[in-house]
């Protein structure tokens, strides 16, 4: 099909022996695949109880998670040494169960504080019929949200079932995608097998959970395969743009990176139409327009690579944090590098590279004008993986059937980015995990508060929005629910002393309209300590000057969590809730 | 059965001609989890059939030009998209009837696949009348 087909005479030499092995050892990935999923079944049941730790659930949970881990990557190795594509392939698939099938197996409702926003516009379509338009952004891109709610009307599914399964679903999804792009795009199949077997392990940045941008980067995957087609002669163009259309319906970024990426293709002769990406560019360019009273209230040009690259986490945060910060950055810097050398090599051995540089890199570009609030750089580690894959996946494949210091080498260097990733995708665990006591008292919450009426939160992080009524708490104020640490300006105060607490009160005399109902849990402290948001004495501390302060009731006591109310007796100083007589 | 008795079974399962088949099968499943009646795992498990084999099965069927080997991963990523573009378009514009909406994709889908199946068998009767 193409030159990446092609092999040299050593290559092919290596292959040969490798293949020779094959019927002596034929049983051995399988065997160790076995043992892995073997490790990870003993592991499973005990994640759910595992400590809290800054290092995240590989420190504190069972070892034989990060066995089972490992063991894949030795049973993919063995498997590509050996030529089994077939092995290989349910590595890949053995990769999904003990990395992402963990996630929803060991957790009783989806992780993350923000999948909960994602939830509360599903459930606001499936009550109402439509959109809240110009309420948030979400609303103005409801493709997986319409869907969801779609769904769960139809069928009976709650939606948080849905949430809560789509990571492993959506990792299922790319294994078998990116497999099928990587054909299209010339790789041979144990090749291609290696390419999705990258992307599957090393996606640390944990972009999986429900989102738009997981379930648009399954999308784009699928228009990649057609745009892989489309390298020669035009083939199905039409799906490109059909599929294009629904991702720009879905989310606001991933349609701008297919955008340059189709539009440097189609530039560099790589993509026929050359006119495909002006059809693109009409349709994405057109629902901004349609949703432009949303999408102006956000900076939509950052001309600033090196601003736009910082991460949305300002704060230094725990040693395990910082810790596993680094990690990840060495693994992104060392992937990109080995995608980069892998470029090179294929160029010198005179195989087409151009087409996969520009679809590793071109995510890069985006920096250029955009931080999408300090997300960019996630979203080009999440873009670039699948091209930097494909260019990595070659090399990874002659060295893995090379001689033995190359097979060891590259099999070292495997296990410790793997783990590197595994730490990445698992280091935040205990930060981001809610609970379901947490979720159905913020259901209950949105839905018997007075409103109008404020619910804070002290600090992130909390289940936000996860019902339909959230819309009328944003249209009452938008910022109903920011979190006082940032309203305030006291990140990193300890609250043990009378200026922060004073600073504090005063931002909440100062609403109008209606109480404030602040909330202070576990997990607050859990997360604001380790991203170095607060410091771990601050939430007790403001708790407990709370409780001393008459101008706050507690309306809720829990060992995870309080909810203060502010005061309605007529005792109360009237400098705390000056506007809620008013709304009276 | 051999081995290259499951392999050609295999092959005409996931060939192109077989899509309106599949396209059919999968609307079925559509119009069997419209049922109220029946319990939710199982109108789930049947709608997610319907959605990653019905629509994207018709409109495929249609693809003349795609390679056989892609069109098992493209039906259920254009299944996908159109859902997420039909129930997106109808919360947009406030046209929210999901039991319907569904219905009348399953018949559009077996529909549009009927009309491949003769468009594909159309050249073969062309060619034994000449």
């Amino acid at each position: 099909m193409t030159l990446l087909s092609t092999r040299t005479t050593t290559a092919g030499a290596h292959e040969a022996a490798a293949v020779s092995e094959r019927g002596r050892w034929n049983g051995l990935p399988w065997l160790v695949l076995a043992v892995a999923i073997a490790a990870w079944a003993i592991a499973l049941p005990t994640l759910s109880r595992a400590g809290v730790s800054q290092f995240g659930l590989l420190a504190s949970g069972s070892p034989a998670l990060i066995v089972s881990i490992l063991l894949v990557v030795l049973g993919f190795a063995v498997a590509v040494r050996h030529g089994q594509v077939r092995a290989a392939t349910a590595a890949a698939v053995c990769m999904v169960i003990v990395q992402r099938v963990t996630v929803s197996a060991a957790t009783t409702v989806p992780l993350y504080s923000w999948t909960y926003k994602h939830l509360g516009v599903v459930d606001y379509i499936g009550a109402h019929g439509h959109v809240a338009n110009g309420v948030d952004i979400y609303q103005g891109w409801p493709g997986l949200f319409a869907a969801t709610a779609w769904f769960s009307k139809v069928s009976g599914v709650a939606p948080m079932t849905i949430a809560h399964w789509f990571t492993p679903a959506m990792h299922l999804a790319l294994v078998a995608l990116v497999i099928v792009m990587a054909r299209t795009w010339g790789a041979r199949p144990l090749v291609a097998v290696t390419a999705s077997f990258l992307v599957e392990s090393l996606n640390w940045v944990g972009q999986d959970y429900y989102s738009p941008q997981a379930t648009a980067l399954v999308l784009a995957i699928g228009l990649l395969i057609v745009v892989g087609l489309c390298r020669e002669k035009p083939v199905a163009p039409w799906l490109i743009v059909a599929l294009f259309a629904a991702i720009t319906m879905t989310h606001q970024l991933t349609p701008y990176w297919l955008l340059l990426a189709t539009g440097l293709l189609a530039v560099t002769k790589r993509l026929k139409p050359w006119w495909l990406p002006g059809i693109l560019a009409v349709i994405a360019g057109g629902y901004l327009l349609l949703n432009w009273h949303v999408a102006s209230q956000f900076p939509l040009l950052s001309l600033n690579p090196v601003a736009n690259a910082q991460s949305n986490i300002t704060t230094a945060g725990s040693f395990g944090q910082v810790v596993t910060s680094r990690v990840v950055r060495v693994l992104s810097l060392s992937f990109w590098a080995t995608a980069a050398i892998s470029a090179v090599i294929e160029r010198r051995n005179r195989r087409p590279v151009l087409a996969r540089v520009i679809l590793a890199f071109s995510s890069f570009i985006l920096l250029g004008g955009q931080g999408y609030g300090g997300e960019a750089i996630f979203r080009v580690f999440l873009y670039a993986l699948p091209g930097c894959a494909l260019l990595a996946a070659p090399l990874a494949v002659r060295m893995l059937q090379g001689r033995i210091v190359a097979r060891s080498v590259v099999t070292v260097a495997a296990l410790v980015a793997v783990a590197a990733s595994a730490q990445g995708y698992y280091g935040g665990w205990f930060a981001n995990r809610m609970t379901p006591d947490q979720v159905k008292f913020s259901e209950q919450l949105l839905q018997r508060a007075t409103y109008p009426s404020y619910l804070t939160v002290a600090a992130p992080v909390w289940p936000e929005r996860p019902t339909a009524r959230y819309v009328d708490f944003a249209r009452f104020k938008t910022g109903y629910d920011y979190p006082m640490v940032y309203a305030a300006k006291l990140v990193g105060s300890h609250f043990d002393n009378e200026k922060d607490y004073d600073a504090f009160i005063h931002l909440i005399a100062d609403r109008k309209g209606g109480p404030t109902y602040l909330i202070i849990s576990r997990q607050m402290e859990i997360y604001d300590t380790y991203f170095g948001i607060l410091p771990p004495d601050a939430l007790q501390n403001l708790r407990d000057r709370m409780l001393k302060d008459p101008r706050w009731t507690v309306v809720f006591n829990s060992t995870e969590f309080i909810v203060f109310e502010t005061a309605t007796s007529s005792t109360e100083p009237a400098a705390i809730r000056p506007a809620a007589a008013e709304a009276k | 059965m051999t081995t290259s008795a499951f392999s050609s079974i295999r092959i005409a399962m996931f060939t192109r001609s077989a899509l309106p088949a599949w396209a059919v099968a999968g609307a079925v499943c559509g119009l069997l989890a419209a049922i109220p009646a029946l319990p939710s795992v199982a109108r789930g498990v049947l709608l997610a059939a319907f959605v990653f084999v019905a629509p994207g099965a018709a409109i495929l069927s249609w693809a003349r030009t795609l390679p056989s080997n892609t069109v098992a991963a493209l039906v259920p990523v254009t299944g996908l998209a159109v859902i997420l573009m039909v129930t997106g378009t109808a919360s947009l514009i406030g046209a929210w009837q999901p039991r319907l909406t569904l219905i009348v994709l399953a018949v559009l889908a077996i529909a549009i696949a009927l009309w491949a199946k003769t468009k594909q068998a159309a050249p073969r009767h062309a060619g034994a009348a000449s």
